[in-house]
């Protein structure tokens, strides 16, 4: 080994160790629920400690990227594959910057965890940020690459999505030496098509999912919003839309079209706690059916998502279903609380397609009128910027309602697009807790209290709701 | 949304929803709608897209804003509908262009990869997008009216291209915080008899219901003007309580209070 060599491997170790430090640091005094400082410190003593981290890792890594569901995503994939692998490494507490790979490869490392972490068999799944894939992608050159949509969410940050979309096809088309062994890729997402292209392009294996059920497609009200385009200049046209821009579509002058997915959901129920799904393989091996505990279609393209990506890691779809059906709730997103017998379900919605399928999943599945509480906070990760709330079908939950409630920073925004869709509002306060036990007193035993909320209202209820019923307050 | 009662019915025009729609805009139409609802005046709303003819008249018009893209398809069929809607610009339809839709009301307007798109010229200004950095413009927006009694105007911006105005042109509001046309010059937006070309999103006429009933008392008037059917009791209810103006101006207020406090 060369000196330099020499430096770089102390230099890694020693990142490593501060960064170790400052998590037992930030745990110990419960600053900010954990592990983002440590990510923070390492990189700061290391800056290429992706890369390094990736060669320990031996390049079994799977991203997991898209608007909506990349959570909910990882955490499928991480669960299929513990059922088969000795240690999988994830980022499960949705910090999914450059940084938060270190941290999750940081946190995982127990105080004698230096020398532990050659011996086992090693697979990691990493949720990535957007508009992170591209460098991160060319740092830690991933065997997997799961994108699950792509539609507007925190354009403050972001500029324009299509911009994003481009510049993940650029980061493979520039350097073909960071090329994933494989693709998974939703078909139903026309601003996706064109890294199917690349995948097929370069001949990565590519594994495509989609939805092929017209019980479950959006009526007219929820369409056409929104364009899209074609690489051809032409719009999009869609035979069924399910959710956002996800559907059957075909290009309106062009041959494009949504490709024949290799996994595709052929029937769909949703129900009230669980979704029923149909799954066909393209190699026609066989049909599956199984049961999703999670509500709503989003939940679905997830399970799809996940499947398709750990049969790209080799494990067959037939061999997943066990995990995916006894699969439990992610942290915040459709989680329940139950006290007093009095059931609270958290709902995370941080842009118009993620609120619209939340709002379409209670209204839908709802035996009686519901008890909600809306929460809008305006923190960097919930996105500075919420004019988008008038790109959201709050217009649906006219006469659905047994109250609604508004909380949040931006609460009065809130309770005026309410307004504005003409539903009345029982209360509107900036004070979460307070909005909190107004909303708790007025759900009765053996109903439920819905609350959809933006990141941050999520972590503040979670954190109350879990001190109150006496769990954990933070993931993990 | 109809109301057989009432003789009044005020004819909106809303531009290229399902285009230009990636800013929130679409909120502009929908505020529009309930304050409708709240005034009993019926509106007959015509959504109209890339190809659509537009109807033989108007009282109000509604643009938004979009992604370049967009806004490169839109710019090609808007200008067959440039002649019309100048015309109603002269004749005091009232207007309302937001971020993407004003740069295109405009005279032209230079794109991100420099390819000049010909405006049509209901306003008197260019916008240029610098070619050479990606620069935005992006962030909350707090401005003063130029037009009498509407005031405090609060809203968000996010767009590359930055406007200027020409001789002829008087800015719409003048910026306490946030850069507004271009972030040189202080000036947001422009007005031109009842049209209004902003870059506020949020969207504007929820966080501002004033700016929405100067230019919806715009339309009414134009309307009645064109019946010859005066009935001023529709103009007093506005200045009546309203639970959608006591909420816009709530917001209003707290918007102003946070983004100031932030400013320090
Ligand atoms: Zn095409």
């Amino acid at each position: 080994m060369s000196v330099m060599g020499i430096f770089n491997l102390i230099r890694f170790e020693l990142a490593i160790c501060l960064g170790k430090c400052a998590l037992l640091f930030s745990q110990i005094f419960r600053r900010g629920g954990g592990t983002a400082v440590s990510g923070l410190v390492a990189t700061f003593i290391q800056p290429n400690i992706q890369q390094q981290i990736s060669k320990i890792l031996s390049r079994e890594v799977i991203f997991v990227t898209g608007t909506n569901g990349k959570t909910g995503t990882s955490s499928l994939i991480s669960q299929i594959l513990r059922s088969k692998i000795d240690f999988v490494l994830s980022n499960s507490s949705g910090s999914n910057l450059a940084r938060g790979v270190v941290s999750a490869y940081i946190s995982s490392l127990g105080i004698g965890g230096i020398l532990k972490r050659r011996r086992h068999s090693l697979a990691s799944v990493f949720e990535v940020d957007e508009a992170v894939i591209p460098s991160l992608s060319s740092r830690m050159n991933p065997k997997i690459q799961v994108f699950l949509n792509l539609s507007r969410d925190q354009l403050d940050r972001y500029g324009e999505i299509d911009s994003i979309a481009s510049s993940w096809v650029q980061s493979f088309s520039s350097d073909s030496r960071i090329l994933p062994d494989a693709l998974v890729v939703n078909a139903d997402d026309p601003k996706l098509f064109s890294l199917i292209d690349v995948g097929r392009k370069n001949s990565i294996r590519t594994i495509t999912f989609g939805l092929d059920d017209s019980s479950v497609a959006l009526d007219d009200s929820f369409n056409g919003q929104e364009r899209d385009y074609c690489a051809c200049g032409s719009h999009i046209r869609y035979e069924l839309k399910y959710l956002g821009q996800s559907g059957a579509w075909s290009c309106s002058s062009c041959d494009i079209r949504r490709p024949a997915p290799d996994v595709l959901a052929t029937k769909v129920v949703l129900e009230s706690d669980r979704s029923y799904v149909e799954v066909e393989l393209a190699d026609r091996s066989e049909i599956l059916d199984l049961t999703v505990h999670q509500q709503g279609l989003y939940s679905v393209y997830n399970v799809l998502a996940a499947i398709s990506a750990a049969w790209a890691y080799g494990i067959h779809p037939a061999d997943s279903i066990d995990v995916i059906e006894s699969a439990t709730g992610v942290f915040g997103r459709q989680e329940e609380f139950l006290f007093a017998n009095v059931k609270t379900k958290i709902w995370l919605a941080k842009n118009p397609q993620g609120l619209n399928e939340v709002l379409r999943t209670l209204t839908e599945t709802a035996e009686s009128p519901l008890n909600l509480l809306l929460v809008l906070n305006d923190e960097i990760q919930d996105g500075r910027d919420i004019s988008w709330i008038y790109d959201a079908n709050f217009e649906i939950l006219a006469s659905r309602c047994k109250f609604l409630a508004c909380s949040g920073s931006r609460a009065h925004n809130l309770s005026l697009r309410c307004l504005i869709a003409g539903i009345p509002v029982s209360k509107s306060d900036s004070n979460i807790m307070s909005m909190l036990n107004f909303a708790l007193d007025r759900t009765l035993p053996t109903e439920t209290l819905n609350i959809v909320t933006t990141y941050t209202g999520m972590i503040e209820i979670r954190e109350e709701l879990a001190n109150r019923i006496g769990i954990s307050p933070y993931w993990k | 949304m109809s109301k057989s009662n009432s003789p009044l019915s005020i004819r909106v025009v809303s531009l290229y929803e399902d285009v230009l729609n990636i800013y929130s805009d679409r909120g502009n139409r929908l505020a529009l709608q309930a304050r409708a609802v709240e005034l009993g005046v019926n509106l007959d709303v015509h959504l109209v897209s890339i190809g659509d003819r537009l109807p033989p008249n108007a009282d109000l018009v509604l643009i938004g804003g979009g992604q370049d893209r967009e806004q490169d398809i839109v710019a090609a069929d808007l200008l067959s509908k440039g002649e019309t809607l100048r015309s109603w610009a002269v004749a005091n339809v009232a207007m309302l262009a937001v971020c993407g839709g004003f740069q295109l009301f405009g005279r032209w307007f230079r794109n991100s990869r420099g390819i000049f798109l010909k405006g049509i010229d209901v306003f008197d200004c260019v916008s240029v997008t610098p070619t050479f950095d990606n620069l935005r413009l992006v962030g909350d927006v707090i401005s003063q009216s130029a037009i009498d009694g509407l005031g405090t105007i609060v809203g968000y911006e996010n767009h590359a291209g930055q406007t200027f105005l020409g001789d002829s042109a008087v800015p719409f509001a003048q910026i306490e915080i946030g850069y507004g046309n271009n972030g040189f010059d202080r000036t947001e937006g422009v007005w031109r008899n009842s049209c209004v070309g902003t870059y506020l999103h949020g969207a504007v006429f929820p966080n501002n219901l004033q700016l929405l009933d100067w230019l919806f008392k715009r339309a009414i008037e134009h309307r009645m003007s064109q019946d010859g059917n005066f009935d001023l009791a529709v103009l007093e209810r506005m200045s009546e309580y309203s639970k959608l103006g006591e909420a816009s101006e709530f917001a209003r207020q707290l918007i102003s209070i946070a983004v100031r406090e932030e400013q320090g």
